[in-house]
């Protein structure tokens, strides 16, 4: 029967994850954001799903990479990276690692750098159609901003307006009440008739699932997701409600809870009771 | 006005491939004819790896020369007005690493068209000379039809 047909299979959700900024550190915000990034990952891609890195904006600095592999390198995933400003001797193929991903995240950096060299080895295009093919695009930063139209990048040294890939219509200013000046940029650049959008907190985050809006997260208390919209010269900004995302417990202490834990039973089966 | 001699060295070796070995670099220090060159280092092809520039304020240390860089992944750092900066240079050094992440660098920031200026006027200040090395782009991947020849076609052969 027709009604058997499922409309996903067809067309893909598209899902894009915008962060206004955050680290791969234990401390509880930003393993809270790891948890999310790996639940997104894993609806596509189920016990196992491929996450890929792209440290471009940053020059892909060590730190950057080891910093995602500390993260993910003992989760259940697949994590890579793809560092274009070492690809080594033979082209690899790009297209095909990236379209065979389940989350591809893109670090922070320069905004201007990371489009530039995008452009240059035609991975704008790739991204996109790893969109629609229900792919999970996310970062945080530059890797938030690039989704969107236009962003404001300190790429040039002062804060100044750019342009994204435009898969996402509307702006979005990052770090917005972590960097004063960033945002006051940002609400000029709006009120001069830039297409308004949205400011994200550090540890704030914007999740689109298919069309219409997104839903507005937030990994630590206080950050919070602004609309911010502009209309004759006159600029509004509202915050938005946003679901507080768990904080578990480090892997590692996971595993102790749950070694003290079958220590428990084996002793309560054993009758010692103690 | 006198016109400056124009100058590319393309270098297979000097202090990114070979640490222990000054002679390339020496060389292409001595083509300034400067008693106290300046010499800026442009290591965008590698994303502007802090090792390279570590290395490259070692093997061009302050007493031989007045060394800078330019980091375009941080211009919240170093000299604000690029082009002031490297039209006032006796010598650009340019690191290796991938030659296309390298052009779309340079060409989103302007840097192209910069040293084009830089190597068509060779003048910056009286008679200093501009010189222009390209390391050889080792670590670059080689994609068969790479723009690189009309991207930067200031060396006859790039």
């Amino acid at each position: 029967m027709a009604a058997a047909r499922r409309p996903a299979a067809a067309t893909p959700v598209r899902r894009i994850l915008a962060l206004g900024g955050h680290e791969f550190s234990s401390r509880p915000p930003d393993r809270a954001v790891c948890e999310l990034l790996l639940r997104l990952a894993g609806e596509r891609g189920g016990g196992r799903p491929r996450i890929c890195i792209l440290p471009t904006a940053s020059g892909d600095t060590s730190e950057q990479i080891a910093g995602f592999y500390s993260a993910f390198g003992e989760r259940a995933c697949e994590p890579s990276d793809v560092s274009l400003f070492r690809l080594g001797r033979r082209p690899p193929a790009l297209r095909d690692h990236l379209l065979s991903q389940d989350l591809i995240y893109v670090g922070g950096g320069s905004m201007v750098n990371l489009l530039a060299v995008w452009e240059a080895h035609d991975i704008s295009s790739i991204l996109s159609l790893a969109w629609r093919r229900g792919i999970v695009l996310a970062g945080q930063s530059a890797g938030a901003m690039c989704w969107f139209e236009a962003g404001i990048t300190k790429s040039s040294g002062r804060p100044l307006a750019a342009a994204g890939l435009g898969l996402l219509s509307g702006s979005l200013c990052v770090h917005y009440n972590d960097e004063p000046e960033r945002r006051a940029a940002y609400l000029d650049a709006v009120a001069d008739g830039m297409p308004g959008g949205y400011g994200l907190d550090d540890y704030a985050g914007l999740l689109w699932e298919g069309e219409g809006t997104p839903s507005a997260l937030t990994a630590r208390r206080g950050a919070r997701a602004y609309r911010v919209v502009g209309r004759e010269g006159e600029v509004a900004e509202s915050p938005l409600p946003a679901r507080l995302l768990p904080a578990p417990a480090p892997a590692a202490l996971r595993e102790d809870i749950a070694e003290f834990r079958r220590i428990k039973t084996m002793r309560r089966r054993a009758g010692w009771l103690g | 006005m006198q016109t400056a001699e124009r100058q590319i060295v393309a270098l297979g070796g000097g202090f990114s491939m070979e640490s222990g070995n000054p002679l390339l670099d020496d060389y292409v220090l001595g083509l300034t004819r400067a008693e106290r060159p300046r010499v800026c280092f442009l290591p965008s092809a590698s994303g502007d790896a802090d090792h390279y520039v570590v290395r490259f304020y070692r093997a061009f240390s302050a007493h031989r020369c007045e060394p800078s860089h330019v980091s375009l992944f941080r211009r919240e750092q170093g000299p604000g007005d690029l082009r002031r900066h490297l039209l006032s240079q006796d010598l650009v050094y340019v690191g290796g690493g991938s030659v296309v992440s390298l052009l779309g660098v340079w060409r989103a920031h302007g840097i192209d068209s910069i040293l084009r200026e830089a190597w068509e006027s060779g003048v910056g200040r009286g008679e200093a000379y501009h010189r222009f090395l390209r390391e050889g782009m080792r670590g670059g991947y080689a994609v068969p039809a790479a723009p690189l020849p009309e991207a930067l076609s200031t060396a006859p052969a790039a």
